[in-house]
């Protein structure tokens, strides 16, 4: 947590750069903030432009692993095949695997084949970081999911997709969900795959983060910090109250 | 269009290496209440299934209402399901569980909506149709289940066990109005339990099940009266045993069994299968209907024992004793607990009296 505290304290700093212990107390990195999303003189330009299209990235890469996931977790809860067990890491690999490893092998197909536009690069690296968070959430709803309720369905003249529809889907929303805002999220703040992945022109935020930092360590930084940490503090609070946290992470 | 709602001609089915139905030839009449009751893993659930069309036989068909359905999936097959887990949606109120079936065959909505306040009506919940599976009872919930179902005016009403997870007092109140539901409905309901009780209470016709094969058919009158085995009589009910072999002499046929009982047997009280002069066979006879005398007492017939009382349980409305013959064979006697029966206490000394008509032989299990 102290870290966290340090930042925190850095926050509301009075001095032009970063001191510990700070000295003064004063709300003037945050009116900083305020003129950066303005985009006034004086400040590095670009921020909004960036929180934009790390938002953006976000959606689409969310909107995508979701359906990916969906679709990957309901096959590996419904039906037995051969490789099954494969195909399940297959899908759960990407949150073991060193992200560097992820960011150089996407840079080195990308730069050899010269697929798609640096949005789409962006997006497809941060559709495979997402997916499995997806495929545990969803997992995890349709774990506690009775099937029986898909054979009632269909008893009552529902065909396999209305049955999709109407009952499973509702039923595993709130993991539905879950993954929905994790992927976001995930896409949101992610350095290492972005950063081999970027462009001057598709600068998501923590790119523009890192240009300044390359700079100087501005206490702007600490401010955009604690902007992010209470976002991600938003986002624990909406995810327990629609899934158990615990089961997500296999506590039991 | 023949006169069967169902028929299944040789279904087989089997899971990996096991065989949980084998061979099973089976007719439903229309408008009859017929139950499958087996102990557990005896393939009457399984056999349900297929039915269902949720379980694809490895081998047979099933036609329902004349319509080759093996091969149809289950949406297809307009036949009404009843879950023991009732599998209510629990995402839709106690209104739109039952309109579902509906909403799926794209019923108009006037039409849609007077069959479903029928249908809640019918099970006495229409107070209860706003609320979510989750806000109803156990039996509240079933009956939805049940509403549910028959909303749909299905060719068939499947019931996998539905009462299993009701209280005693419950199940027994559910039995009587499922029976009753059936009947004005006129419409053919296939019952699957393991409770002997349930299916003698709500059945025209009971099909015994064991080990993937069916033991024995018919009314509960039948299958408690005429068990076609062993394994019948013994499922249906408590019942003694007494080992033996039948000779038959100009009088007709003879039980000869240990020690030294010898009784005339009627010919309709023997199994087609127990016919035959010295086939090892099991002479059947109810607790019930074994009456317990003094010892001294004059007996004359051939259908009496001795015997020594060496335990009495008594219930409430009945007391169970357990008899030690004289040859060595244990059995069970019940008498109603009425003023005038006399009691009786460990270590009296009795006389058993079978009651003739009571008798039956069945064919020995084969070991």
């Amino acid at each position: 947590m102290s870290p966290i505290f340090i930042i925190l304290l850095t926050s509301f700093t009075s001095t032009e750069s970063v001191e510990f212990p700070p000295r003064g107390f004063s709300l003037m990195w945050y009116g900083r903030l305020i003129d950066h999303l303005e985009g006034s003189s004086g400040t590095k330009p670009g921020l909004s432009s960036s929180i934009l299209m790390s938002a953006q990235i976000g959606l689409v890469v969310a909107i995508l692993a979701v359906v990916v996931g969906v679709l990957v977790a309901y096959a590996l809860h419904k039906y037995a095949f051969p490789g099954k067990e494969v195909f399940r890491n297959l899908f759960l690999l990407p949150l073991m695997f060193p992200q560097l490893v992820i960011g150089v092998g996407l840079l080195l197909v990308f730069s050899e084949f010269r697929w798609f536009g640096f949005f789409e690069r962006l997006v497809i690296g941060h559709v495979i970081l997402t997916i499995p968070f997806v495929v545990i959430t969803v997992g995890a709803s349709l774990e506690v999911y009775e099937r029986q309720l898909e054979e009632a369905a269909m008893g009552l003249g529902a065909s396999a997709f209305k049955t999709f529809l109407l009952v499973t889907l509702p039923l595993i929303r709130p993991g539905v969900i879950a993954g929905a805002i994790f992927a976001f999220v995930t896409s949101f703040t992610q350095f290492t795959v972005t950063f081999f992945l970027y462009s001057g022109s598709i600068k998501p935020l923590p790119m523009w983060i890192y240009e300044i930092v390359v700079m100087s360590l501005d206490p702007l930084l600490a401010v955009l910090s604690i902007l992010l940490i209470v976002l991600a503090i938003v986002v624990v609070a909406v995810l327990s109250k629609l899934v158990d946290v615990r089961r997500i992470f296999g506590a039991r | 269009m023949d006169d069967f709602a169902v028929r299944a001609e040789r279904i087989t089915k089997r899971f990996d290496q096991a065989v949980a139905v084998g061979d099973l030839s089976l007719d439903v009449h229309r408008g009859e209440f017929l139950s499958f009751l087996g102990p557990s893993g005896c393939g009457k659930t399984t056999t349900l299934r297929m039915i269902a069309g949720f379980v694809e036989p490895d081998a047979g068909t099933i036609v329902v209402m004349g319509e080759d359905m093996t091969d149809r999936p289950p949406h297809l097959r307009n036949l009404g399901m009843v879950f023991q887990s009732y599998a209510l949606f629990p995402h839709m109120t106690a209104y739109d569980n039952v309109a579902f079936g509906l909403k799926m065959r794209k019923v108009s909505s006037s039409e849609l909506k007077r069959r479903v306040l029928a249908a809640l009506d019918l099970v006495q919940l229409s107070a209860m149709q706003h609320r979510y599976p989750r806000q109803l009872s156990g039996g509240q919930q079933q009956r939805v289940a049940l509403a549910r179902a028959i909303v749909i005016e299905p060719y068939v009403l499947l019931l996998d066990e539905p009462l299993s997870n009701l209280d005693a007092k419950l199940r027994k109140a559910m039995q009587t109005e499922l029976r009753d539901l059936q009947q004005r409905l006129g419409i053919t309901a296939i019952y699957v339990t393991h409770d002997q009780e349930e299916a003698m209470t709500v059945s025209d016709r009971i099909v015994v099940m064991n080990r993937g094969q069916i033991m024995q058919v018919g009314s509960p009158t039948e299958v408690y009266r005429k068990p076609a085995n062993e394994f019948v009589a013994g499922f249906i009910g408590q019942v003694n045993f007494i080992a033996g072999r039948l000779e038959s002499s100009a009088k007709g046929m003879t039980f000869i069994g240990n020690p030294g009982l010898v009784i005339p047997i009627p010919d309709e009280a023997i199994h087609a299968a127990a016919r035959g002069s010295g086939v090892a066979v099991e002479l059947a006879i109810r607790p019930e209907a074994i009456a317990i005398e003094p010892r001294g007492h004059a007996v004359t017939s051939a259908e009496a024992l001795h015997g020594l009382v060496t335990r009495a349980v008594y219930t409430g409305a009945s007391t169970t004793y357990h008899i030690l013959l004289d040859g060595g064979q244990s059995i069970q006697a019940v008498e109603q607990d009425r003023p005038e029966v006399r009691r009786w206490d460990e270590g009296d000394l009795v006389t058993v009296v079978l009651t003739p008509r009571a008798l039956y032989i069945v064919p020995a299990t084969e070991q």
